[in-house]
């Protein structure tokens, strides 16, 4: 029955993922810039013939629906074409090479987002309206206020130039780049028993990754709060307590699981906008990530890298809410998937 | 989301429902594994490297921060500087220039211009690609061919403009080679400079895009790793034949090897250099150059650069194509303050396009002076007592003296309100001659006046952004273009300055210094007029 | 999405008159506090011209980079210092608020007005209509907001109509779902029935009945989403594809200060503190307002 849901919801990505490239495609061809303009740039004595030829090279030249049925075919065996702005390199190439950056950016972000909300929501609730509630309150709402790229910003004057504890550019010290296995440096470390690699990296991707959780971590700490609030005050937790279960296990065991239920909307929400805070602090922190390369690329009217991207972030987004879905389900018994 | 108390559902599909459903769900996965393959493919694949599991780590190379990133390092697909710089250390080129710009021989030996259009190059014998093949006249042909075009279903090459009128290569030996122009074309060693050499038999090999990747070359450094947006890793090639030998040191490269770090915010280089996480910085802005200098590790090294920033007038429709407005304009502004002000002295005034270093410059040329009343009269005269309204567009980085500029120009009475876009919008709409006063900037690294004069003032020329047509100019360049003697063409060159002087589709010209900070440690690293970094002639104070 | 039952429901209907509620909200000081904040911001932009101590672009070449004043090297002239062509930075922030604040609440009314508009429709007469608006906003939502920003914003260049329609692009979709969440639930109710078994038609039903009762959550979501749109705005600004330079506003500057972050540091800082300071106002009232009118959407 999960399995018709799954695929149900699978089939539902596909008009999705086709409306969404549709739109980017009649964006980009509708918008004044021409690529073939931008790839030759500064060039001098350029000839019409030249910029023909390019344009032949590329397929541009061909009616825009046939352009965008070839795309379309090209894309579901994997091959994107040829990125313009990177002189003719193919698009699923230059997307494989920055994606585990912007993989490991975001996987650590999340982590320090999740680990720092739900305790921080649960022992929130334990006491309402205590020290701790009003100052996590606080915080929560400095989080959803501040602007990502401001915040990159502080974060790099204070400790980055002032106190020079942390780096403010680049993944890793070149002494200790770990043996590429993943691409994730952090990982690749571990792997290969690479301390002063792990180490190096995991202070390279603190600041950004805090920049991208704050919101995060804001909105799901609330969440977690507020539920929690919610879930303790009632019937069945009185009775918990009263048949004299230990209160780590009333909170941990019962009240939690039912707390998480919303979280778990909320978080797959957040993570979508994780997504797009992502493009603006590897701007900010010039991370070499796929966020910068979506930003680069729309700038210079690079319409197949800006189609691979958009279509990357789409299917993350599907599928983080069919997951969500399913955790949903699982932690509530209540749920009958449709 | 959906999630309701639904009915029992029937057991099964129907025939049709089935095949319906499959068909979707086959494409969704089609497309869906389509994209994730790609992502997941990222993981697993190690960067451009050398066969074998060679460490990427190079002891003892030298950090440089770059202040761009390198989009592709196949020396013949790209007209990025910064690609140039880098790719310039992998492979060398027939012709080279040394610190001061003159051309010197590298890869070919001598050569002697038979009749007008054929140009002999003697090729150095015993040069050896990284991969060990040899070095011939076969690589020559193969590279200018790929440039020209000449060579079936490969990717057209941006930079063959940039070659000029070659019309084809001919191998007369193993280390001869015969290159054929269009016509008469005085400049042909000259343009060669922009254009390294391919080896032949390892690009049909490995293809164009692992070669866009992983290149080789006969320079002084061999490609290590290429992570991109991260770093470029390179060693030195023990076999290399030396260099060019009119430019020191000859033999190996003294520097065990080299890592580009791509840092596009110069804030991050100057940390990076302070923090001697690099030891170049190139391309220092001006307003951090005495920070640079105060360093206690680091020192700034300083060439005059070859660009020409300049402000561009629409001399094709109003307002400006009254040439009294023109004037009032070039009346209005003196750069001289602003370059003091803004670029803290760091650039250079100019009366025209051209830079002193520049073949052909005309120094007679009077230097820029501000005369507001002449200015304000000349407005009135042109019918606008009040003040005229316009817009100044430029790019985003160089918003500050487009606002600078402005605040001086409101002075006179020209009240300009500054609009700013992405150069290559800029461009395009510079190219179709749509907008009125713009801040722009053409480089000239050739210091060839033919490599900027024709581009942006013949009236067919393809960035003439001011419309500007003078048939006398015209005739002028055409005539430069075919004059085989070097005195002919510096004198047509000097009248077509006066002529611009006089029309003046452009005015406030300056050329920026290339600033480079230099960590202490290095010696004999020279700022260059072309943005070139060769590491070969590099080497470290014996302390280090 | 099940609910337990807390005090927010008895909240609810004891509060529900008009003086009930504004009485309830005057008692949440904080969010008085905010609200006044905010009101202050307005005044300040309204007033810019007589506020601000100097023209927000005129550049003064002798105090290029001035810290604030509390440094030696400050002068009251330039309260918070001068940016790196020498404009003031306090009169610089005080214009920065017009635009802003116009922008927000630009935005912020097209969003409701779009979406509640195509909610009502859809939640009240289902049918095709609402299933092409569901396969539309889903399609939207997988959509990045910046991607598309980017793409116009590169197009057009710098553009004011332009930036409010990248801003405005997905913003209807939330009062879209709340309008239309709350209209089926409407619809179903006694008084709806009531009217129709009396004959009224469809628009006196939508306009007069339903539409009063959907009001409060979405000026609540209004309220909120004007702290997204600003802070929205502020980062197209500091990417370079936001408001036109030659018009002040908080984001531009921020991006203009960050090649001085290792030196000029305020140059960035005060900036940011007034988009913080804004939203996060916007934000207690718009929460003070949502305990007040609906408690329903508590987080």
């Amino acid at each position: 029955m999960q399995g018709r849901f799954v695929a149900h919801r699978l089939l539902q990505l596909l008009p999705v993922l086709i409306g969404v490239s549709f739109i980017v495609f009649l964006t980009m061809h509708l918008t004044p810039g021409d690529p073939i303009e931008h790839m030759l740039g500064q060039a001098g004595r350029i000839t019409q013939q030249q910029i023909d030829d390019l344009r032949a090279h590329y397929g541009l030249d061909r009616p825009f629906l046939l352009q965008y049925g070839l795309f379309l075919r090209n894309a579901a065996v994997g091959d994107f074409g040829s990125s313009y702005s990177h002189q003719g390199r193919a698009v699923s190439q230059i997307i494989a090479e920055r994606s585990p950056a912007t993989l490991e950016l975001t996987l650590f972000a999340f982590a320090i987002a999740i680990l720092f909300a739900v305790p921080a929501g649960v022992l929130a609730s334990l006491r309402p309206q205590g020290r701790l509630d009003r100052s996590a309150t606080v915080a929560a709402l400095l989080g959803i206020s501040m602007p990502g790229f401001w915040l990159g910003i502080m974060l790099m004057i204070l400790f980055g130039l002032r106190l020079h504890w942390l780096p403010i550019s680049g993944r890793i010290d070149l002494a200790v780049v770990p043996q590429y296995i993943t691409g994730l440096y952090t990982l690749d470390s571990l792997l290969t028993a690479n301390w002063p690699g792990f180490w190096s990296a995991l202070r390279h991707l603190l600041l950004p990754a805090l920049a991208m959780a704050a919101p995060m971590a804001a909105m799901v700490m609330r969440m977690v709060r507020s539920s929690m609030i919610g879930v303790l005050g009632q019937d069945y937790i009185q009775f918990a307590r009263a048949k004299g279960l230990p209160e780590i296990s009333v909170v941990g065991k019962h009240a939690l699981r039912n707390a998480l239920i919303p979280t778990v909307n909320i978080v797959a929400l957040q993570t979508g906008l994780l997504l797009s805070g992502n493009m603006i602090i590897e701007t900010v922190f010039q991370y070499p990530g796929l966020g910068k390369l979506a930003v680069d690329a729309i700038g210079a009217a690079d319409y197949p890298l800006v189609q691979a991207v958009v279509l990357i972030y789409a299917v993350s987004y599907v599928l983080l809410n069919l997951g969500a879905d399913l955790i949903h389900a699982a932690l509530d018994p209540r749920v009958r998937l449709a | 989301m959906k999630r309701q108390q639904s009915p029992p559902h029937r057991s099964g599909l129907t025939r049709r429902e089935f095949l319906q459903e499959g068909a979707r769900a086959l494409a969704v996965a089609g497309l869906g594994s389509g994209v994730l393959s790609t992502l997941v493919s990222g993981c697993g694949r190690p960067p451009a490297a050398r066969q074998g599991l060679r460490p990427e780590l190079v002891r003892g190379a030298l950090p440089v921060g770059l202040d761009a990133d390198v989009q592709t390092l196949d020396p013949a697909m790209h007209r990025s500087r910064t690609v140039e710089a880098v790719v310039r250390n992998i492979c060398d080129g027939l012709v080279a220039r040394d610190a001061e710009m003159r051309y010197v021989p590298q890869l070919a030996e001598s050569w002697e211009v038979e009749g007008d259009t054929r140009w002999v190059f003697t090729l150095r014998k015993g040069v050896t690609f990284h991969d060990g093949s040899p070095f011939t006249a076969d690589d020559v042909k193969f590279t200018l061919d790929r440039i020209i075009g000449a060579i079936p279903d490969l990717q057209p090459s941006p930079r063959k403009d940039l070659l000029g009128p070659v019309s084809g290569a001919e191998v007369i030996d193993e280390h001869t080679v015969a290159i054929t122009t269009e016509g008469p074309y005085p400049i042909l060693h000259k343009k060669l400079v922009f254009q390294e050499v391919c080896p032949k038999r390892y690009f049909e090999e490995v293809g164009p895009d692992e070669f866009a990747r992983n290149p080789i070359g006969t320079g002084p450094f061999r490609l290590v790793a290429w992570v991109p947006g991260e770093r470029i890793v390179m060693e030195r090639y023990e076999d290399y034949y030396g260099g060019s030998p009119d430019i020191p040191p000859v033999g190996p490269a003294p520097l065990a090897g080299v890592i580009f770090r791509p840092l596009e915010e110069a804030a991050t280089r100057l940390v990076s250099l302070e923090a001697q996480e690099i030891d170049v910085m190139v391309n220092v802005p001006p307003d951090q150059a005495e920070r640079v200098e105060g360093l206690p590790s680091a020192h700034l090294s300083v060439a005059q650069g070859t660009r020409t920033h300049f402000l561009g007038l629409n001399c094709a429709r109003k307002p400006f194509s009254d040439p009294r407005l023109r004037e009032a304009l070039r009346c209005a502004i003196d750069p001289r303050p602003i370059i003091e002000q803004f670029l803290l002295g760091r650039a250079q005034a100019l009366p025209g396009i051209l830079v002193p270093m520049a073949f052909g410059y005309d120094d007679s040329l009077p230097p820029p002076k501000q005369d507001l009343p002449r200015a304000k009269a000349l407005l009135k005269e042109a019918g606008y007592p009040d003040g005229l309204d316009v817009t100044l567009d430029c790019e985003a980085t160089d918003k500050r003296i487009a606002e600078a500029i402005a605040g001086v120009m409101a002075q006179a009475g020209v009240r300009a309100e500054v609009r700013v876009w992405k150069k290559d919008n800029l461009l395009n709409q510079l190219r179709r001659r749509e907008r009125d006063l713009f801040l722009t900037s053409w480089g000239n690294s050739s210091l060839d006046p033919s490599g900027i004069l024709p581009v942006l003032f013949r009236s067919d020329g393809y960035s003439n952004f001011f419309g500007y047509a003078d048939p006398e100019v015209d005739r002028l360049l055409a005539e430069a273009d075919g004059a085989m003697d070097p005195d002919v063409r510096a004198h047509k060159y000097i009248q077509v300055q006066r002529a611009l002087h006089r029309d003046i589709p452009t005015c406030f010209h300056f050329a920026q210094q290339e600033l480079y900070g230099v960590s202490d440690r290095i010696q004999s690293f020279q700022a260059r007029p072309d943005g070139m970094l060769p590491m070969h002639d590099v080497s470290l104070t014996t302390a280090s | 999405m099940t609910r337990p039952v807390t005090e927010d429901d008895v909240l609810t209907t004891t509060a529900a008159t008009a003086p009930g509620m504004a009485r309830l909200l005057l008692g949440n000081r904080v969010a008085v506090a905010a609200g006044l904040v905010v009101i202050g911001f307005v005044a300040v932009g309204l007033l810019a011209p007589a506020l601000a101590p100097h023209a927000p672009n005129l550049q003064h070449p002798e105090a290029i980079r001035q810290p604030p004043f509390w440094y030696s090297a400050g002068s009251p002239q330039h309260l918070l210092g001068t940016d790196s062509l020498g404009r003031d930075l306090l009169s610089r922030m005080i214009y920065g608020a017009r635009i802003s604040l116009l922008l927000g609440v630009a935005v912020v009314l097209i969003t409701l007005v779009v979406g509640t508009a195509l909610g009502m429709a859809a939640g009240y007469f289902r049918g095709w209509f609402d299933a092409v608006m569901s396969r539309l906003v889903d399609t939207l939502l997988a959509f990045p907001f910046l991607i598309f920003a980017l793409a116009i914003m590169a197009a057009t260049g710098p553009n004011l109509v332009a930036l409010v329609a990248a801003l405005a692009f997905k913003g209807w979709v939330d009062f879209y779902r709340v309008a239309r969440g709350d209209v089926l639930a409407a619809r179903e109710a006694d008084y709806v029935t009531a009217a129709r078994g009396l004959g009224a038609t469809t628009s006196h039903i939508l306009f007069r009945e339903i539409f009063p009762n959907i009001v409060p959550p979405l000026i609540v979501l209004a309220t909120l989403r004007m702290a997204t749109i600003i802070i929205a705005e502020a980062s197209l600004s500091f990417l370079g594809i936001g408001v036109p330079p030659s018009i002040p506003a908080w984001g531009t500057m921020v991006a203009d200060g960050r090649a001085d972050i290792a030196g000029a540091w305020w140059i960035a800082t005060f900036p940011g503190l007034a988009i913080l300071l804004l939203v996060l106002c916007v934000n207690l009232f718009g929460e003070g307002l949502r305990d007040v009118l609906d408690p329903r959407m508590r987080t």
